[in-house]
């Protein structure tokens, strides 16, 4: 296995592979404002909860970097999520909507009260015609994240598990390779790195 | 991988049995609710009020533990104690499936810890004394068949020789009024695969299975599984099924339609849901093979449903039946395949379940009865 590609977004700063992506402000959204850097034309996005943008806008990062064809890849990436809260945010958004006596329980943010949502935007996205899934774990762990991806190789066809973690305001994406080396540690290794910087 | 403990527990019981035997009596738990949490009419199969709390409570104390977590409870000790493996070892891992955890506590508690699902999860698995990682899988109504995917995955790995796997999801105004407001539940008696289908019926449920990948002594196998998003629409399924049918296709399932005593479909009697799966059944062949779904009798359980679905299936079979499919009398406009009118007699040993989910998401599973 390795890391071919990563992405990272923090709450000032939006990494590609080392490289620091310069994200002026557009917007009073931060999400936004990363979207209009990347130059993204997909009107769906604004849509979406807070845990859909971000996992959207680090596979439009990841996946370009790593296929030159996104139609090519469609059956060999898995897609993976993993946070400690899963759609807890927008849940309490959602309540909101039904305890307030004068409002209308709001249809368009229950569906992202399912966690695996943003699983399937990427999916939607990418055309990625292949398994996606949402895992909820105590906190970020490299080696547990891993063992999920590892779960996914075998499936003989996948190729490459799209790994991704979100906290608050947070979150990473590790597109990761399968191929015969052996090198766990180190890429544990790589995972928590990236993370912590 | 085989299943060597199991069990269900759903308003129509708290054991296969049981639930078997109210199915092939025609009887239904779900009932129309008028007025519940001050919102509009609709039908669902609920516990009675304390019917968790009482069963609980005489086994262990409660004070701490949410209805929610006393479900799972409740369920993983018969389970356990059919399967008689060292729960509070390192050998064996905890996988919860689940879609919504404990979030009525939005309501009164908010701040509540419990609201995390690992965290619920985690005093699911301690309860029994198990200190190992817990694994949650979030992964909408699929969650229950995707986590026996999972099961079988981890047990590959070699960490570990037994998995529990528990589903469990209950109801509250926080789930109904949000089905309510994407106008997908019935006020009435769901109709599976009818062309008058209105919608679906929420239910509330537990199950469990624990699993292993030897043992002498098996009450089922599972054969094959696959996860497949249809990467169409997050609250639509592929009108061409592009998705269930590929994870069928997936599983390179190892019998002739002819050998299947049943397809259990997910049959939610939502317009989009079951069109869907009809075209499934139809692009893959198997239009002949009896087709039921179970949400006629108990709802559709969430992220539970995977899992008790497979084990009702799995005991009907071993009975030798054919479970009919509450609700439906006449075929709509989908494709024409062959869902079960009334409840047959079979001697096939294998069964396959299809469900699917937002997200996209879609699921298969190949099951067998020795």
């Amino acid at each position: 296995m390795k890391i071919s590609s990563y992405s990272k977004i923090g709450s000032r700063q939006v990494t590609l592979n080392h490289q620091c992506i310069a994200v002026p402000q557009t917007s009073n959204s931060w999400y936004v404002d990363i979207y209009h850097a990347l130059q993204i034309d997909y009107p769906k996005f604004f849509k979406m909860d807070t845990l859909s943008k971000m996992g959207f806008l680090m596979a439009e990062m990841v996946f370009p970097s790593v296929f030159s064809d996104r139609e090519s890849v469609k059956d060999q990436v898995a897609i993976v999520c993993c946070n400690s809260q899963a759609s807890l945010e927008t849940d309490r958004k959602y309540w909101q909507t039904v305890a307030t006596n004068d409002a209308f329980p709001s249809p368009s943010l229950f569906v992202y009260t399912l966690p695996n949502l943003v699983a399937g935007e990427i999916a939607i996205r990418n055309h990625v015609l292949s398994e996606t899934s949402f895992f909820v774990e105590k906190q970020f762990d490299a080696d547990c994240l891993l063992s999920i991806a590892e779960m996914s190789f075998q499936d003989r066809q996948i190729k490459y598990v799209f790994l991704s973690w979100y906290d608050a305001s947070q979150a990473v994406s590790y597109m990761i390779e399968n191929s015969e080396e052996d090198n766990r540690q180190l890429i544990i290794k790589q995972m928590q790195e990236i993370w912590m910087n | 991988m085989i299943a060597i403990g199991s069990n269900i527990i759903t308003p129509l019981g708290d054991n296969l049995t049981m639930n078997i035997q109210q199915m092939l009596s025609d009887c239904s738990s779900v009932k129309i609710y008028d007025n519940k949490w001050n919102l509009p009419p609709f039908a669902a199969s609920m516990f009675s009020e304390n019917y968790i709390e009482d069963l609980f409570a005489s086994y262990a104390d409660s004070a701490s533990y949410t209805q929610f977590e006393q479900l799972a409870v409740l369920s993983v000790a018969k389970a356990i104690e059919e399967s008689k493996i060292p729960v509070d070892s390192r050998q064996v891992v905890f996988v919860v499936s689940t879609t919504k955890g404990n979030v009525h506590l939005l309501e009164n508690n908010p701040q509540s810890e419990d609201l995390y699902l690992w965290r619920s999860a985690e005093k699911i698995a301690r309860f029994f004394g198990n200190t190992n990682p817990v694994i949650v899988v979030s992964n909408a109504c699929i969650s229950g068949l995707a986590a026996q995917v999972y099961a079988h995955r981890l047990l590959q790995q070699g960490k570990y020789k037994y998995v529990v796997v528990v589903g469990v999801d209950i109801l509250s105004k926080f789930i109904v009024s949000g089905f309510q407001s994407l106008k997908a539940i019935s006020n009435d008696f769901c109709q599976p695969f009818d062309k008058d289908r209105k919608g679906l019926n929420l239910g509330e449920a537990a199950a469990t299975v624990v699993y292993t990948l030897e043992a002498e002594h098996g009450i089922f196998n599972y054969c094959s599984g696959a996860i497949v998003n249809d990467a169409n629409h997050i609250s639509a399924p592929s009108r061409t099924a592009e998705g269930l049918y590929k994870a069928v296709k997936k599983m390179n399932m190892s019998v002739a339609p002819q050998e299947l005593g049943f397809i259990n479909a997910h049959g939610t009697a939502t317009l989009y849901n079951d069109m869907m799966e009809s075209y499934c059944i139809d692009r893959l062949q198997m239009n002949a093979v009896p087709t039921n779904s179970f949400k006629g009798y108990i709802g559709h359980t969430l992220g539970a449903a995977g899992l008790v679905e497979t084990l009702l299936s799995v005991q009907s079979l071993k009975e030798g039946r054919v479970v009919a499919t509450k609700g439906f009398k006449q075929q709509g406009e989908e494709k024409i395949i062959n869902i079960v009118h009334n409840h047959l007699s079979t001697d096939k040993k294998y069964f396959l379940k299809l469900i699917s989910g937002f997200g996209g998401t879609n699921a298969a599973g190949l099951f067998s009865i020795p």
